[in-house]
């Protein structure tokens, strides 16, 4: 049987390998000539990444301007050649954060596995329901582009960079100065939140009005019973 | 065709636990091999995958654009040119 699998094709999945150094820190020797050259090629795309953040274009325009203003008043401790738009992505997201008052401290799991359990569980009981074709049935975007604007932080944050900014695992960990693993986990978790919201959606608008069986695992009959218990 | 050989291959809570790093590109390749095989033979997960990799690329799709950048681009050189970007180029 043919497979067309993501891991070649699948734009997110040809993310080139991640392994790039942490953000710049030491002094650097960077003249605003190089500043110019070097982060006004980056305006859009912070400002892309602002919007995803304040979540209103006159929010976001503020803080676009904020960042390039700190950015600027900062150039010196940039690293000249090391990566200037994820440098101004850690300036953006921490002028944001500095803009909102810090609620109640998050406490999450650094387990991702325990969210791919239950969007494989969901998956399958979305089959049962008939709602698992959604994606042939409606246009989803609407309804992705809702779930994922109501996100909140932290995840919100992670999926924006990681899924629409194309930033490999590191470099959302050194943008938002967060583990790795914790970049996985709050993305796993994201991508849960959206796909329980699609569902949902489906289930709303009476997608799968008839129940049929769960598509069956032939090789392994029952094998994913077990899978919340691991 | 099954082999003699103890049986090695993934089951279906391993391969679901790796999804996303499949689908990601993070898997290694031992592992992309193990999973590939056991989606050619197993329908439930391969459809689960199918539904997880859809959801991504639509994920993906959703780049908002700023509806003026050149107005925004000129918010921030205004900006900077007012904090003396361009006045002292070694400063």
């Amino acid at each position: 049987m043919e497979l067309s699998r993501s891991h070649r094709n699948f734009s997110i999945g040809a993310r080139r390998p991640a392994a790039i150094g942490p953000i710049p820190t030491p002094p650097g020797r960077a003249g605003s000539g190089h500043f110019e050259a070097n982060a006004l090629p980056h305006i859009e795309s912070v400002g892309r990444f602002a919007l995803s953040l304040a979540r209103n274009e006159a929010d976001a325009d503020d803080l676009v301007q904020e960042t390039f203003l700190r950015a600027f008043r900062g150039w010196r401790t940039f690293t000249p050649g090391t990566n200037c738009r994820r440098w101004l992505f850690t300036i953006c997201r921490n002028t944001f954060l500095r803009s909102r008052a810090r609620g109640p401290k998050h406490v999450e799991s650094e387990d991702g596995d325990l969210d791919a359990m239950p969007a494989a569980m969901a998956h399958m009981q979305a089959v049962s329901e008939g709602i698992v074709d959604v994606f042939d049935h409606i246009d989803v975007r609407p309804a992705i582009e809702a779930a994922v604007q109501a996100l909140a932080e932290p995840h919100h944050s992670v999926l924006i960079l990681v899924d629409l900014e194309d930033l490999s695992y590191e470099e959302a960990a050194a943008v938002l100065e967060i583990p790795v693993g914790t970049v996985r986990s709050r993305l796993y978790r994201a991508r849960r939140h959206v796909q329980e919201e699609l569902l949902n959606h489906a289930r709303d608008i009476g997608i799968g009005t008839q129940t049929r069986p769960a598509t069956p695992h032939p090789q392994q009959p029952g094998s994913l019973d077990g899978i919340l218990d691991a | 065709m099954e082999s003699s050989t103890p049986d090695t291959r993934l089951d279906c809570a391993a391969v679901v636990r790796a999804l996303w790093e499949y689908l990601d590109g993070r898997a290694s390749p031992e592992l992309i091999g193990d999973i590939d095989e056991h989606l050619a033979r197993c329908e439930g997960c391969r459809a689960h995958f199918e539904f997880e990799e859809r959801l991504v690329e639509t994920i993906a799709g959703l780049r908002r654009q700023h509806s003026d950048p050149v107005r925004l681009r000129q918010q921030v050189l205004a900006v900077l040119r007012a904090a003396g970007m361009g006045r002292s180029d070694a400063s």
